[in-house]
C-alpha cells in the first residue's frame, strides 16, 4: 500500500518534471498544437469559421480565439492517470492497455471540450467561464477517474 | 439708155485692161425688144439700140408684140431678162444668165415660158411667173420669188441651194415642179413662209426647210434627206394620197402641223415631229432609221426590226396612234417626270411589242421610281415583250419592266438604284474595337437593303450588318490609334456611297470595381478605386489566400489574414499619378487589422511584409498607392500599378483565453482521487 502511494507520488513529480523539461516540449509541444489544428478541423468541417494559428483556435467572424496551452492539452491529466496505473500493481500489460484507453479517453473527451468551449466562448461569456473552471474540470477528472476505476477492477486478483 | 463707164480711177500702168474692160462695159446696156424685123434674138433691127443684145445686156421683153422668139444667140451672157407681156414664148439656144442676174415676168398672170434652157453662172434670181420647160443648169444658188406661178417642168442641174419665197411685191402664185426631180438631188430646198410649192411629181431633194406650204399633188412621193443635212421645216406638207420619205443621215424634222395622207417612211437617218407639229401619215421606221420628236404622229407607227424609236427630243413625249414595235424603244431617262425628265410614247391605240429591243440610256433617277415608257390608253393589254424581258440594267441602275404597269396595261420601268448613304451616328470606342452607330438611308433604291459594312480607317478594317443594323462592332482596331469610320448600305443593285465619317480611338474601357468572393470563403469581396487617371483600371485582380495560390507570397505571414489577399494590377494610368482604393470586406475587420502588404520595396527589392497605411473603419479598407511609390511592386512610375496585400491581423482579438484541461487543484484533486481509490482498492483485494 504504502509502496503504491510513494511510487505514485514520485511518478508523478518524475512526469510532470519531465513534461517541463526540453526533451518533454518536443513532445508537448507539437502535441498541444495538434489538438489545436484537429479541433479547428472538427469545427471546420462543419463551420468554416473556424481558424487555427499555431496553438490558437479562433473565429474568423468574431475574432474570439482559445489558446491552447500546456496544461489545456489534457497531458497533465493523463500524466496523472499514466503515474497512478504505473505505481499500481499491475501486470505490465494492463498497464499499457489502461494507458492506451486512460489516453484515447481523455484526449477524446479534452477535443470535445475544447470545441464546446469555443463556441460557448463566442455565444456566452459567463457560460464559457462556467464551463470552463467548473464543469469540464470536472468532466475530466470524472473521465479520468472512471477510467481507473474500471480499469482496476479490471485487474486479476492477486493469489495471495 | 443707160451707160456704164470705166472707171477714173484706172491707172496708167493697167491701161490695157481698163481699156479692154471700158469697151466692153460701155456697150452693155439695157435693150428692148421690138420686134421690127422677124422673131430672131441675133436681128439688130428687132432691138430698139439697133443691135443684138450682148453680154451683161438687161434685156426687155416686149411680149406684147411677139408671143414666139427664137433665142439665137451665141456665146451671150445676159444680165437679165424682164418680160413685160402676160405670155411669150423662147425657144432656142441656152440663156446664159451672169451672176446675180435674174429673169423676171412682170406681169405675172400668164407664165411667160422659157421652152430652152437656161445656164447660170451664179446667184440667180427667177421671179414672176415664168415656165422653164428646159433644163436650169449652171452655178446657182436659185431664189425663187414666185408672183404669179413659176413652173420646173425639167429635172434641172444646177448646183447650190433652192430658196423659194413669195415676191413681196404681189404676195402670189406658186412654185410648181412637175418633174422627176425639177429640184436638182443636191439642191437644199427651202420653202419660206408664205411660200407655196406644188410637187406634181415625186421628188427626191437634198433637204427641206422653211415654213412655207408644200403640196404633195397626186399622191406623189417627197423623198427628203438626201443630203445629209439636218433641217427643219415648219411649214405644211399636205395632200391627200401625198407620202413622204426621208432618207440621208441627217435630221429632218416636221414641227408643222402636216396634212399629206400618204405614208410616211424613215429609211435613214432621222425623223422628229415635234410640238406643235403632226402628222397624219401612217409612219414606218426601217432599220437604221430613228423617229423621234414630242409631236403627234396620228395614225398608226410601226417600227420594223432594227429600226428605232426615240421620243423626245432629250427627254419628251411622242404621240402615236397603234404602235408596232420590233425595232428599238430608246428611252432616256433623267428624272421621274414624263416628258421633262424622260422620254414616254403615249399611244392611242394598240401597243404591239415583237421582240422589240428597249435601250435605256441614263443620266440620273432616284432609286424606286417608275417610269411610264409607253403610255397605253384604254384598257387593251401590251402585246408582246422586249427581248429583254424582266430587267434592264444601266448606269448601274436596274430597271425592272412591267408589261401592267401604270393604269394596268402601261409599260413601265422601276429602277432599283444602290441605297442611298447611310448617315452616320456616334462611334463608341471599345477594348481593340468601336461600335459605329447610323441611320438607314432614305432610299433603298427601289431594292430592300440586304446588309451594311462598316469602315474603319487607317487599315481599311470592315466589319459587316445586317439589313436591320442600326450600329456595327468593328473588331481589330488598335487601342489608341484614332480611326475615321464610315458606313455603306448594300442592296441587290449595288453598295451605295459611304457616309459621313466619324472619329473613334479605341481604348480599353476603364475597369475601377472589382468584385469577387474571398480566397477564404467569407464571403464577396468588393473593390473600387478612383484617381489614376481616364485609363487607369484593373488589367489583373483577383482574390488570393495566403499560401498556397502561386500568386501567394513565400514565407509565413506576420499575421492572420481572415480574407486572404487582395492580388491586383492597374494599367494605363497616369504616370506617378495616385489611386485610393477602397475595399470593402464580408465582416467587420477587427480592432487592430493592418492592411499588409507583401512585395519589393526600395530597400529590399527582393520583397517583404511590411504595413500600408490605411484607414480600416467597420468592413472597409481605404488607402492610396502612387505610380512607382510604396505600395507600387514595380517602383516604376509607369502607370502601371501593381499590388498584393489584405487586411491582417496578430491572431484572435485581444489575447485567446487559455483554457487548462485541469488547473493545479483539479490536478491534485484527481491524484488524491485516484491514490485514494487505489489505496482502498488494494485493500479491499489484498492487494499490496
Amino acid at each position: 500500500m504504502k509502496r503504491f502511494a510513494a511510487l505514485f507520488v514520485v511518478l508523478l513529480l518524475a512526469l510532470f518534471a519531465l513534461e517541463l523539461t526540453p526533451p518533454g516540449q518536443l513532445v508537448v509541444r507539437p502535441w498541444t498544437g495538434f489538438v489545436a489544428d484537429s479541433s479547428a478541423t472538427l469545427i471546420r468541417a462543419f463551420d468554416g469559421d473556424a481558424m487555427s494559428h499555431g496553438n490558437v483556435l479562433f473565429s474568423k467572424r468574431s475574432g474570439f480565439a482559445v489558446s491552447i496551452e500546456a496544461g489545456c492539452n489534457g497531458v497533465e491529466a493523463l500524466l496523472v492517470l499514466a503515474a497512478a496505473m504505473l505505481a499500481f500493481p499491475a501486470p505490465w500489460r494492463m498497464k499499457l492497455i489502461g494507458l492506451a484507453i486512460g489516453a484515447v479517453a481523455i484526449q477524446a473527451l479534452n477535443i470535445v471540450r475544447v470545441i464546446s468551449l469555443y463556441y460557448l466562448g463566442q455565444w456566452n461569456a459567463q457560460a464559457f467561464e462556467w464551463a470552463h473552471l467548473y464543469a469540464w474540470q470536472a468532466l475530466i477528472m470524472l473521465d479520468a477517474l472512471i477510467v481507473w476505476l474500471l480499469w482496476i477492477r479490471a485487474l486479476p486478483r492477486s493469489p495471495s | 439708155m443707160s451707160f456704164r463707164f470705166a472707171s477714173a480711177a484706172c491707172r496708167v500702168s493697167a491701161v490695157v485692161a481698163c481699156l479692154i474692160f471700158a469697151a466692153q462695159a460701155a456697150f452693155a446696156a439695157t435693150i428692148t425688144w421690138t420686134g421690127a424685123t422677124d422673131t430672131n434674138w441675133s436681128t439688130p433691127t428687132n432691138w430698139d439700140l439697133g443691135r443684138a443684145p450682148i453680154t451683161g445686156d438687161d434685156v426687155v421683153w416686149n411680149g406684147a408684140a411677139l408671143f414666139f422668139a427664137n433665142y439665137d444667140l451665141v456665146g451671150v451672157t445676159l444680165h437679165s431678162l424682164t418680160a413685160t407681156s402676160n405670155a411669150g414664148t423662147v425657144s432656142g439656144n441656152p440663156i446664159a444668165l451672169q451672176s446675180g442676174g435674174f429673169i423676171d415676168d412682170v406681169l405675172a398672170t400668164t407664165p411667160f415660158t422659157f421652152n430652152n434652157a437656161v445656164v447660170l453662172n451664179g446667184p440667180t434670181i427667177l421671179t414672176g411667173a415664168s415656165r422653164f420647160a428646159g433644163v436650169i443648169s449652171g452655178t446657182g444658188p436659185v431664189s425663187v420669188e414666185h408672183c404669179g406661178d413659176i413652173y420646173f417642168t425639167s429635172s434641172n442641174t444646177y448646183s447650190g441651194s433652192t430658196f423659194v419665197s413669195s415676191n413681196v411685191s404681189c404676195n402670189g402664185g406658186r412654185l410648181i415642179l412637175d418633174a422627176p426631180n425639177p429640184i436638182p438631188p443636191g439642191s437644199a430646198f427651202t420653202v419660206a413662209n408664205g411660200a407655196t410649192v406644188f410637187f406634181l411629181q415625186s421628188a427626191a431633194i437634198a433637204s427641206l426647210s422653211g415654213a412655207g406650204a408644200v403640196l404633195l399633188a397626186n399622191a406623189s412621193t417627197l423623198t427628203v434627206g438626201g443630203g445629209g443635212a439636218s433641217t427643219t421645216f415648219s411649214g405644211l406638207l399636205f395632200g391627200a394620197g401625198g407620202s413622204l420619205i426621208k432618207t440621208g443621215a441627217g435630221t429632218f424634222t416636221l414641227s408643222g402641223a402636216s396634212t399629206y395622207t400618204g405614208s410616211t417612211i424613215v429609211n435613214a437617218g432621222r425623223l422628229n415631229v415635234t410640238q406643235p407639229g403632226s402628222i397624219q401619215s401612217p409612219t414606218t421606221v426601217n432599220a437604221g432609221a430613228t423617229l423621234g420628236g414630242t409631236g403627234m404622229i396620228n395614225a398608226p407607227v410601226t417600227v420594223n426590226t432594227n429600226g428605232m424609236l426615240e421620243p423626245g427630243l432629250s427627254p419628251g413625249i411622242l404621240n402615236t396612234r397603234n404602235l408596232n414595235l420590233a425595232g428599238t424603244l430608246q428611252v432616256e431617262v433623267n428624272g421621274t417626270n414624263a416628258g421633262t425628265q424622260y422620254d414616254q410614247v403615249n399611244v392611242t391605240g394598240t401597243v404591239n411589242l415583237t421582240n422589240a429591243t428597249l435601250v435605256v440610256t441614263v443620266g440620273a433617277v432616284p432609286g424606286g421610281s417608275v417610269l411610264t415608257i409607253i403610255n397605253n390608253d384604254g384598257a387593251d393589254p401590251v402585246t408582246g415583250t422586249f427581248l429583254a424581258v424582266s430587267t434592264v440594267s444601266v448606269g448601274g441602275i436596274a430597271f425592272v419592266v412591267s408589261y401592267t404597269g401604270g393604269d394596268g396595261n402601261d409599260v413601265t420601268l422601276t429602277a432599283m438604284t444602290a441605297p442611298g448613304a447611310p448617315t452616320i451616328g456616334t462611334a463608341t470606342p471599345g477594348n481593340g474595337q468601336a461600335t459605329i452607330a447610323f441611320t438607314a438611308p432614305a432610299s433603298n433604291g427601289g431594292s430592300a437593303i440586304t446588309g451594311y459594312t462598316a469602315t474603319c480607317n487607317p487599315g481599311n478594317i470592315t466589319a459587316p450588318g445586317g439589313a436591320l443594323a442600326t450600329s456595327i462592332v468593328v473588331p481589330g482596331l488598335a487601342n489608341g490609334t484614332p480611326y475615321t469610320c464610315s458606313v455603306t448600305a448594300t442592296n441587290a443593285i449595288g453598295t451605295s456611297a459611304a457616309s459621313g465619317t466619324v472619329g473613334v480611338t479605341p481604348l480599353i474601357p476603364a475597369v475601377t470595381a472589382f468584385s469577387g468572393p474571398s480566397a477564404t470563403g467569407t464571403g464577396t469581396i468588393n473593390a473600387s478605386f478612383t484617381g489614376g487617371g481616364a485609363g487607369c483600371s484593373f488589367t489583373t485582380a483577383q482574390f488570393i489566400p495566403v499560401t498556397g495560390n502561386p500568386a501567394s507570397p513565400p514565407g509565413p505571414a506576420p499575421a492572420v489574414f481572415p480574407h486572404g489577399l487582395f492580388d491586383f494590377t492597374l494599367g494605363g494610368c497616369t504616370p506617378a499619378s495616385t489611386i485610393t482604393m477602397t475595399i470593402v470586406y464580408p465582416a467587420a475587420l477587427p480592432a487592430g487589422t493592418q492592411y499588409w502588404k507583401y512585395g519589393p520595396t526600395q530597400g529590399i527589392p527582393s520583397g517583404s511584409w511590411y504595413v500600408m497605411p490605411s484607414t480600416i473603419t467597420g468592413n472597409t479598407v481605404v488607402f492610396s498607392i502612387t505610380d512607382g511609390g510604396p505600395g507600387d511592386d514595380d517602383l516604376a512610375a509607369n502607370g502601371t500599378i501593381v499590388d498584393q496585400g489584405g487586411p491582417g491581423n496578430p491572431g484572435p482579438v485581444g489575447s485567446p483565453t487559455a483554457i487548462p484541461t485541469l488547473q493545479e487543484w483539479a490536478l491534485m484533486l484527481l491524484g488524491l482521487l485516484l491514490m485514494l481509490s487505489g489505496l482502498h482498492y488494494a485493500r479491499h483485494r489484498r492487494l499490496v
